[in-house]
């Protein structure tokens, strides 16, 4: 497989089907990330249109010392952002029917983590803990993309995997399963 | 970064189990949207230069007209109360060139969007740190 580096000389050469496999490669991974950010799956999705233009459009100030994906989660967090009214507060996941992302989900699944993270945490900490646990970014990388401090990084994870369990072990309050997070 | 524990294993395979297929009508907008981009391209930075010959020039026409000032205040009689003749300092502005290349109503939703972004950012830190 070719690698994204290799891909980005190309799409900045001009090579527009080497830009349409870099959207092949990132799609969906990008789409599920902006299901749990967004609070609707419209805004998802334009959100995804969105940052792959942006992509397109700005590919010439990537900087190389950084990871393609780093740069293209930055870009879409940004279109996320912008996708809700500035009025609007926060959306509030008080329960599993007013989620998106529970649509998403087949309905014989047990719990889904993260429709328990989007309930219990703030939006930051579950983009957080998505780009950390799911994409795999170093922390350094996370802060970078969040255009945050390293240690405000770390100690967002550190308190949204102690909330996440806390949430797991009430909701478990015989312990089968906090031993195993604990 | 491998996972390490449970929650770390658990929260990936959870985030797979997100089953969110791009729609082929989706992908088939993306595509019209990114043809229909167009690509920017580094311009050359000539604005820098040029506004640095200006912000010289005006800081030398202030340091004349305080001097100018200054040598006409000299020549008059010095009334009974004497004003303080202000001290103009030229100094560099520092400021960045802003391209706007959308419909500016559309820029300018941007702007407020980001605005507001930024302080609801700013809020959600205080919150947290304090």
């Amino acid at each position: 497989m070719t690698a994204d580096e290799d891909l980005v000389e190309q799409a900045l050469a001009g090579s527009e089907p080497a830009f349409a496999a870099l959207v092949d490669r990132y799609q969906q991974r990008l789409l599920r990330f902006l299901l749990v950010r967004c609070g609707v799956r419209a805004d998802a999705e334009d959100a995804l249109q969105d940052a792959f233009v942006d992509a397109w459009r700005y590919l010439h100030t990537f900087d190389r010392r950084w990871r393609f994906s780093t740069w293209l989660y930055r870009i879409a967090l940004r279109r996320a952002a912008r996708q809700r009214p500035a009025a609007e507060p926060e959306p509030a996941w008080s329960a599993a029917v007013q989620d998106p992302l529970a649509d998403c989900m087949a309905a014989d699944e047990r719990d889904n983590l993260w429709l328990t993270a989007r309930r219990c945490l703030s939006a930051d900490a579950c983009t957080a803990l998505w780009l950390h646990y799911v994409e795999e970014l170093p922390q350094r990388d996370v802060a970078k993309t969040m255009q945050r401090s390293l240690p405000w990084t770390k100690v967002t994870l550190m308190r949204a995997r102690r909330r996440l369990e806390e949430r797991l072990a009430a909701a478990d309050p015989e312990g089968n399963e906090h031993e195993a997070y604990g | 970064m491998k996972p390490t524990d449970d929650l770390a294993r658990r929260l990936a395979e959870d985030a797979g189990a997100v089953d969110a297929p791009v729609d082929p009508a989706l992908r088939r907008r993306i595509d019209a949207a990114v043809a229909a981009a167009p690509r920017r391209r580094a311009r050359p930075e000539r604005r820098p230069a040029l506004l640095g010959w200006a912000a010289a020039a005006a800081g030398l026409a202030a340091v004349a007209v305080a001097i100018l000032w200054q040598n006409a205040a000299d020549d008059t009689v010095a009334p009974a109360t004497v004003a303080a003749t202000p001290l103009i300092v030229p100094r560099d502005l520092n400021f960045e060139q802003v391209a706007l290349t959308a419909p500016l109503e559309q820029e300018l939703v941007h702007l407020r969007t980001d605005l507001e972004k930024a302080r609801r950012s700013i809020e959600r830190d205080l919150r947290e740190n304090l």
